[in-house]
């Protein structure tokens, strides 16, 4: 049978007909989706108004330089490294204003601003005596630690130490903010690796991390697992693994809700953000964590392209 | 808990350790959250001076409390070397500013002559300082300032 001009010109119609209901209603999520972003962002920014952060960790880890780079995070290598040891020094409010990566070329203007914030030391009798000041009211809690030196395995002292403040942080939980996040943050990577090799890295240390995060986990009740967000490889005096790494640690603060719809919707059609996205590789969620990022599993930064071992995925 | 032996001298944390060391009186070393706890844990004592804030050991940062006990207690603190990633550390005389004693000799000389001439010449302010807690700590506060 040979079709006619007709035949094929309905067919050619009816295919162009499909053709565009599908690139518009396509179109039309997408916006949607990216409307829907932007609300979540926005709601981010006015959760966290007002709000404070309590930056805890051992001495010398990086809470300093990590406040720094929030106030600043473009700041040079050399603004970072000058300075002196912590006791307790309030500090006025932070401005934040960082370019966010959600998915690949999809960055929004992410500012806050957080008024109330004091810069603490490390030391235990600082702990005892000061600790609980700055994480009264506090939304965020980002514990920081020194990953070269946690990572060794020979500083069985300073492993303690990080599950005596997780400890610490657990008993003063009634301190929080409703909704508190704890974000464990695995800092100076830089001495470990390089932007070159960050990936390989990654894939190795992530893994590390959440062995960590598990045992850290084991010691809370099960109520209070889903405040505890994910955990984050970070570099802050490399200006180069800074923008592989802070654009998770900044993600870890918007919100539950806009990871989850990001990685269901698949926005701009850049593939699921578990495999190839920003979105992926660098988190570590361990235990039986649930809700908060750490349930899709943020990190990376903008430039992680590679498949994140974990991806996210809980590790317990 | 008996109360620790002063003067004591808080070690600038060169090292990054967990805690700082204070090495007390009598010649033994306990960690300084011991040592606070020995005190009763008092929230208003710092052991750290910024030197961007003017503080240097001929005119240390003084914080101090009155403990239940009655005794004074008064943290002369004043920057002192550098830990191992060269930040500036702080090191710290805790005494009892009422009582006339040797400074703890591990200082250099310099260093104790320039805490023994400001304990001279500001002893009254010191106490002073002590039992108001002086915390936060007012750098402009002329009564602090050597001349």
């Amino acid at each position: 049978m040979v079709r006619g001009p007709t035949a094929t010109r309905v067919q050619d119609h009816l295919f162009g007909f499909f053709e565009t209901l599908y690139r518009d209603v396509r179109d039309h999520l997408v916006v949607r989706v990216k409307r829907e972003v932007r609300r979540q962002l926005l709601e981010a920014q006015h959760r966290l108004v007002g709000r404070s952060v309590a930056v805890l960790g051992p001495p010398a880890a990086g809470k300093t330089t990590l406040l720094r780079v929030f106030r600043n995070p473009n700041a040079d290598e050399a603004e970072l490294t000058a300075y002196e040891k912590t006791e307790v020094s309030p500090n006025a409010a932070i401005k934040v204003n960082f370019l966010l990566t959600l998915e690949e070329g999809q960055q929004f203007r992410f500012h806050f601003k957080v008024r109330k914030n004091a810069d603490i030391g490390g030391e235990e009798y600082i702990r005892d005596a000061n600790w609980k000041e700055v994480v009264r009211g506090a939304s965020v809690v980002v514990y920081v630690v020194d990953w070269q030196r946690l990572s060794s395995g020979t500083d069985g002292e300073y492993r303690q130490r990080t599950r005596d403040d997780f400890d610490w942080i657990l008993q003063n939980t009634q301190l929080l903010e409703p909704g508190f996040r704890v974000v464990l943050v695995a800092n100076k990577i830089d001495a470990l690796c390089s932007a070159d090799n960050f990936r390989e890295f990654r894939a190795e240390h992530q893994a590390r991390l959440g062995q960590l995060k598990s045992e850290l986990v084991r010691h809370w009740p099960e109520h209070l697992q889903a405040n505890l967000g994910p955990a984050l490889l970070l570099s802050l005096t490399s200006k180069t693994l800074r923008q592989f790494t802070l654009n998770a640690l900044m993600l870890s603060f918007v919100g539950t809700d806009l990871y989850a719809m990001l990685r269901e919707s698949g926005a701009d059609g850049a593939g699921s953000p578990t495999t190839n996205g920003p979105l992926s590789g660098g988190s570590v969620s361990g235990g039986s964590v649930s809700g908060g990022l750490a349930s899709g599993g943020p990190s990376g930064g903008p430039a992680s392209g590679g498949p994140g071992p974990g991806g996210g995925e809980g590790a317990a | 808990m008996s109360l620790p032996e002063l003067p004591a001298l808080v070690l600038p944390n060169t090292s990054n350790s967990m805690d700082a060391t204070v090495l007390l009186a009598s010649g033994g070393e306990i960690s300084a959250s011991e040592f606070t706890q020995k005190l009763g844990s008092p929230a208003q004592l710092r052991f750290m001076a910024s030197p961007a804030e003017g503080w240097s050991a001929a005119k240390p940062r003084v914080t101090g409390t009155l403990l239940p006990s009655g005794q004074l207690v008064a943290s002369l603190a004043f920057p002192f070397g550098q830990d191992a990633h060269g930040r500036t550390t702080s090191a710290a005389v805790v005494l009892d500013p009422r009582r006339e004693a040797a400074l703890p000799e591990r200082l250099p000389l310099a260093v104790r002559q320039a805490l023994q001439r400001f304990l001279a010449q500001h002893r009254q302010e010191v106490i002073l300082a002590a039992l108001h807690g002086n915390v936060p700590p007012d750098p402009k506060k002329k009564a602090l300032r050597t001349r």
